[in-house]
C-alpha cells in the first residue's frame, strides 16, 4: 500500500515537472488528478491516532490494576514466611553479623511506600534516641551564653572569634553551621570557604536566627539520621549490631512513627502507604518485620 | 502455594543461621569465645574460616548472650606463616580460660572438640524456628 502510493506520487511529480514547461501551451488538467490521490494518507494516521488512544487506556487500565495490587499487599505483606518480630529478627541479624568490625554492621530498616505517579518524594532526618554517631555542628555567635548552652547541647564547635580565625587557618573541623545575625558580619572573609562547601549559614535555610531556634535544631540535628526516598524504596539506618535490643527497639518506633507522620503531610489524590518493611544489615538476609 | 525464587533463597539463607550442627546451647558460665587465625588460609587455617563461616553464626543464634569474637592476623612473612598459630579460646566466668587448638582441623572436628570441651547441649527440634519453603498463604 505504502509503496504504491509513493510510486504514484514520484511519477506524478515526475511528469508534472517534466510537462511544467507546456501547461502554459497546452494544459493538461488530467494529468494533476493522481497527486490527490496520494493523499490517501490521513486514513491511516487516524488509524495510528486510535490504536495509541486504545494503547493508553490499556496502560492506564494496567497502571490502576498495579496499584490496586500494591495497595492490597500493604495490608497483607507479614503474610510471608520471612516474618519474624523484631527480637528474632536481631537475633538473625546479629548471627550473620558474628565476628565482623562493628563499624561494618550497619543495620538499615527499608519501606517499601505505594503512591501514585508524580507525587513528591519523602526526604529529611529524623532526630535517634541512640545515634549512631554526633554530627559535627559549628555555632556562629558572639552570645558566651548562647555558646556555652550549644556546647552543652551538643554542638562540636561555638564561639565568634577564635571559631573564625581557625576556618581562616582552613580548620574546617564541622558539618553543620548555624549563626545569629549579630556576627553576619564578620562572615564576610571566611565565605570563600564555607560556601563551596554548603556550609555558610544563609537565612533563606533557616541556619540564622535567634538563639532559641539555634539551641533546639542542634539538640534535633547533632543525632539525626538523613533518609531521601529513591523510586518506592525508602531506607533508613537504624543502628548497629553492638547496640541493646532496647537502644535498636527505640529506634525503629521513632524511624517508623516519623514515616508514617511525614507520608500523611504528602499533598496527593491517594495516601501514601507503607508497604513491605524490612530490617536488614550488610550480610544478613532480610527479614519482614510490620510497623 | 509455590513462592518465587527470591523468596525461597532467602528461606535457606535464614534456616542456614539457625539450623544444623551448630545449633547447640552452652553453659551458663560461659562469658565470651575468641576465635583466632590467620588471613591466609594455607598452614592448615583453613578449618578455623569455614568453622566461623558456617558454624559460628549457629552458635551465636542459640547463645545470643554470649559474645564472640573472631580475629584474623595477617601474616606478613613465609616463618609467620607457618607458625601462627589458630585457637578457639572459651572463657569463663571465674576467670578461667581454656583454649582450643584448631589448626590442621576439619571445621566439623573443631565443632566436635568445642562440643566436648564445653559440654554444650543440643536445642531441642521444637526450640529452632524452621522456615518452610512451601508456606501456608490465608
Amino acid at each position: 500500500m505504502v509503496s504504491f502510493t509513493s510510486s504514484i506520487r514520484y511519477n506524478t511529480i515526475k511528469r508534472s515537472s517534466l510537462l511544467a514547461g507546456y501547461n502554459s501551451v497546452s494544459s493538461r488538467p488530467a494529468i494533476i488528478l493522481p497527486l490527490t490521490r496520494s493523499y490517501a494518507a490521513p486514513a491511516q494516521t487516524n488509524r495510528r491516532a486510535i490504536e495509541g488512544q486504545v494503547s493508553k487506556e490499556l496502560a492506564k487500565k494496567k497502571e490502576a490494576a498495579r496499584m490496586m495490587k500494591l495497595r492490597a499487599e500493604t495490608k497483607t505483606y507479614t503474610n510471608t514466611p520471612l516474618y519474624f518480630d523484631v527480637p528474632t529478627a536481631l537475633r538473625f541479624i546479629r548471627a550473620s553479623e558474628v565476628g565482623s568490625p562493628v563499624n561494618q554492621t550497619t543495620i538499615n530498616m527499608t519501606f517499601r511506600l505505594v503512591a501514585e505517579k508524580g507525587t513528591a518524594m519523602l526526604q529529611g532526618s529524623i532526630p535517634l534516641p541512640k545515634p549512631l554517631r554526633q554530627t559535627k555542628i559549628c555555632v556562629f555567635t558572639s552570645d558566651e551564653r548562647l555558646a556555652k548552652a550549644a556546647k552543652e547541647a551538643g554542638a562540636h564547635l561555638a564561639g565568634s572569634t577564635e571559631v573564625i580565625e581557625a576556618v581562616k587557618k582552613g580548620e574546617i573541623d564541622f558539618e553543620l553551621a548555624f549563626a545569629t545575625p549579630d556576627v553576619m558580619g564578620q562572615l564576610g572573609p571566611i565565605a570563600r570557604a564555607l560556601g563551596p562547601k554548603g556550609l555558610m549559614p544563609n537565612a533563606k535555610r533557616g541556619t540564622v536566627t535567634d538563639a532559641a531556634t539555634i539551641l533546639e535544631q542542634v539538640r534535633e540535628q547533632s543525632g539525626a539520621v538523613t533518609y531521601k526516598q529513591k523510586a518506592d524504596t525508602l531506607s533508613v539506618t537504624v543502628g548497629r549490631v553492638n547496640f541493646t535490643d532496647a537502644e535498636l527497639a527505640r529506634n525503629i518506633l521513632t524511624i517508623s512513627q516519623h514515616i508514617k507522620n511525614q507520608s500523611k503531610t504528602v499533598k496527593s489524590k491517594k495516601p501514601v502507604l507503607i508497604g513491605k518493611t524490612i530490617l536488614s544489615s550488610l550480610r544478613s538476609p532480610g527479614i519482614v518485620i510490620s510497623v | 502455594m509455590v513462592l518465587n525464587k527470591q523468596i525461597t533463597k532467602q528461606i535457606s539463607a535464614l534456616n542456614r543461621i539457625c539450623r544444623g550442627p551448630g545449633a547447640v546451647k552452652l553453659p551458663n558460665d560461659i562469658t565470651g569465645l575468641k576465635l583466632q587465625f590467620k588471613y591466609q588460609n594455607s598452614n592448615g587455617h583453613m578449618g578455623a574460616k569455614k568453622f566461623w563461616r558456617e558454624t559460628l553464626p549457629q552458635i551465636q543464634f542459640h547463645n545470643p548472650a554470649i559474645p564472640m569474637a573472631v580475629i584474623r592476623t595477617e601474616a606478613a612473612t613465609v616463618e609467620e606463616n607457618q607458625t601462627i598459630p589458630a585457637t578457639l579460646l572459651v572463657r569463663y566466668s571465674n576467670g578461667e580460660e581454656k583454649s582450643l587448638d584448631i589448626k590442621e582441623k576439619h571445621s566439623s572436628v573443631i565443632l566436635n572438640e568445642f562440643i566436648q570441651l564445653t559440654k554444650a547441649q543440643k536445642v531441642a527440634e521444637k526450640d529452632i524456628p524452621y522456615l518452610r519453603e512451601f508456606a501456608n498463604m490465608n
